[in-house]
């Protein structure tokens, strides 16, 4: 019993320390009324780079919006993404041109009612960075936009459509390129659809 | 009681120290931001961007990534692995975490999830596995590490990955087939030449990864006017993908039939293999119809020409028939004239005596007295001494002189105008026999 004691209260002692110890542990040093000038000489550092995605904090919710008797219509924003490359040449000569691909799940009810991931579009847009050679992706339409243009029929629904892409990996500047990218999401779907609360997932992946 | 005050005790302090070395999960208070590669054991870069794999069916690897968590709070990232494929645009991706894998996704074996701290990366170890009935050729997956932010009606879920691209050893064959339809698109300029579409479809049926390229030429029969189309090289094909392709020649004459002969190069994405070629030939009509109808125009115009020359001279040749039946008219009509007006002279002559008879007796009376005799006086044709007669006496010489005149005169007339109809009938006649006379 005394040992299961000392024990538990040694170690509480230790878990204190530990979780307390950052707060507690930095004790303000009596100070001298001399300043002491420190001089540090930092040396750039050149560590590898790395091809980071970002994602910033939010939700995609989509709100009635737009609609007409034939087409009900439904808007949301996709949250910002990042991607920033400072990879440097020689890292970059076996891979490079990355992108970022976006793909919609169909939208499911509880009921068991779904909408398909056709009647989802979406449009890139860039936020903030250089756009000479990053490259946004076109807009994608939904299985209920009129038909125009040449891509229009194969230009439908959310199914790994670009967001965003490094163009040649050759013209990334020194010092490397960040990108930021979000996108309007349109849902458009007749009005017999069945009411409720549908839910989907759409997946950004980024790869080389 | 010291017992269960212990027991108590060690249990809080378990319960503490859970909640003090796990990291909480992500909660979208702020940006994550992470980044993902393969690495080797000992934690190194690669040096490539995915991990390529020989492996033997049956036989297991151990391959690692990394995840660096570039952000201000600690993240759960949650990790995948799935069957890999190339989109249309010819993009590597993996299937989402709502479709099922039934090739190399299954294969692969990692955690479900790892926690990293805020600039520190974790090595994470995972398996692939090659099952021993698997086919030879190149396998596709993919592994990624990524964060699934709040859903409302539309979850987020953002990964970062790489490929995972598994050759099983074996029969390992490349090889492609191409299919084209092609259309030919005149120029309605006959002095211009058309163009040719040509729609290729290739697909690759072998059991690698492929690169392919297609080469297209065109000829009229007999290799006439050839002319030649490269298309871009099309986008990295999984084994059993099918990429479509246009490709357009330009400066095509239409020679009524022209063949499109399609070769594809295809060449190993791993590189280990020979490259394959393939071939496909698809012949398209071409009528030239605006060349035809221009020179359809042509000789119609030449046709036209032709007759309506021959027309010409058998119309001129008429009228020279009729000029010289003219003639002959004429001449008849100068002989006819010259009898009448024989006669019409003869007649005036002839009639002038009787017209002095046909006059009425002029009644004289006459007083004769008894006269000495005087001198004899001639009578007749005495100069000056000639008494004005009525009547007109007929002398013979007189008559036949003028008749002769104007005998001579018509004659003279008729004989000139026959000449000139002569002349007029036969131009060339005279003009050549003249003509040979002057030479």
């Amino acid at each position: 019993m005394r040992t299961h004691l000392a024990l538990g209260a040694a170690a509480l002692t230790a878990a204190l320390l530990v979780s307390g110890g950052s707060a507690v542990a930095v004790a303000a040093q009596p100070g001298t009324d001399t300043d002491i000038g420190v001089d540090v000489d930092i040396t750039s550092l050149t560590p590898p780079g790395a091809l980071t995605m970002t994602v910033a904090p939010g939700r995609a919710t989509l709100t009635e919006n737009g609609s007409t008797d034939t087409v009900r219509q439904f808007t949301g924003s996709l949250p910002q993404v990042t991607v920033t490359d400072t990879r440097t040449a020689d890292q970059l000569a076996s891979g490079g041109a990355w992108y970022v691909l976006g793909s919609s799940s169909a939208f499911t009810a509880e009921g068991g009612a779904t909408i398909g991931a056709d009647h989802i579009g979406w449009s890139p847009r860039l936020v903030s960075g250089d756009d000479t050679s990053v490259s946004v992706g076109g807009d994608v339409g939904t299985s209920l936009d009129p038909n125009t243009g040449t891509d229009a029929a194969t230009n439908r629904g959310l199914v790994d459509k670009e967001l965003l892409a490094l163009g040649d990996p050759q013209s990334v500047p020194d010092g490397g390129v960040s990108s930021t990218a979000t996108a309007d999401l349109t849902l458009k779907v007749e009005p017999t659809v069945k009411a409720g609360t549908y839910s989907a997932v759409i997946t950004l992946s980024l790869f080389e | 009681m010291r017992a269960l005050l212990g027991r108590l005790l060690l249990a809080a302090m378990v319960a503490m120290s859970t909640v003090l070395i796990a990291a909480p999960p992500a909660q979208a208070a702020g940006s994550v931001s992470w980044s993902v590669e393969p690495v080797t054991a000992t934690g190194d870069t690669t040096g490539h961007a995915w991990a390529e794999l020989t492996m033997d069916p049956g036989t297991r690897q151990q391959q690692y990534l990394r995840v660096t968590n570039r952000g201000a709070e600690a993240v759960v990232f949650s990790l995948s692995a799935a069957d890999g494929y190339f989109t249309d645009a010819g993009r590597f991706t993996m299937l989402p975490a709502g479709r099922t894998s039934v090739d190399a996704g299954t294969w692969i074996t990692l955690p479900a999830s790892v926690s990293v701290d805020p600039g520190a990366s974790a090595v994470v170890p995972f398996t692939v596995e090659v099952p021993a009935n698997a086919t030879p050729g190149d396998h596709l997956a993919g592994v990624a590490a990524g964060i699934f932010s709040e859903q409302d009606t539309v979850g987020v879920e953002s990964r970062i990955g790489f490929r995972v691209l598994t050759r099983v050893t074996g029969d390992v064959a490349p090889a492609v087939s191409t299919t084209a339809t092609a259309d030919y698109h005149p120029s309605w300029n006959p002095f211009l030449p058309g163009r040719l579409e040509v729609r290729l479809s290739t697909r690759n049926a072998g059991n690698t990864r492929l690169t392919a390229q297609n080469d297209v030429a065109v000829a009229g029969p007999l290799g006439l006017a050839p002319r030649t189309s490269r298309p871009d090289a099309l986008p990295e094909l999984a084994p059993g993908d099918e990429r479509q392709a246009t490709a357009t020649v330009d400066d095509v004459w239409p020679l009524f039939a022209m063949t499109a002969v399609v070769t594809t190069t295809a060449a190993d994405a791993g590189g280990s293999s020979d490259g394959v070629t393939a071939t496909t030939r698809v012949t398209v009509p071409a009528m030239p119809w605006s060349q035809l109808l221009v020179g359809g125009c042509a000789v119609a115009l030449v046709v036209l020409a032709l007759w309506d020359r021959r027309r010409r001279r058998r119309r001129w040749a008429g009228m020279v028939q009729e000029a010289r039946e003219q003639g002959r008219r004429d001449a008849a009509a100068g002989v006819w004239t010259l009898a009448i007006a024989v006669l019409v002279a003869l007649g005036t002559l002839t009639m002038t005596p009787s017209s002095a008879r046909a006059s009425e007796p002029v009644g004289v009376t006459v007083e004769i007295s008894p006269q000495p005799e005087p001198m004899v006086t001639q009578t007749g044709l005495g100069a000056g001494h000639a008494l004005a007669q009525t009547g007109a006496s007929f002398s013979p010489l007189l008559t036949l002189s003028g008749l002769g005149v104007i005998a001579v005169g018509v004659m003279v007339w008729t004989i000139s105008r026959r000449r000139e109809v002569q002349r007029a009938s036969s131009p060339r006649d005279h003009q050549s026999s003249r003509s040979s006379t002057r030479a």
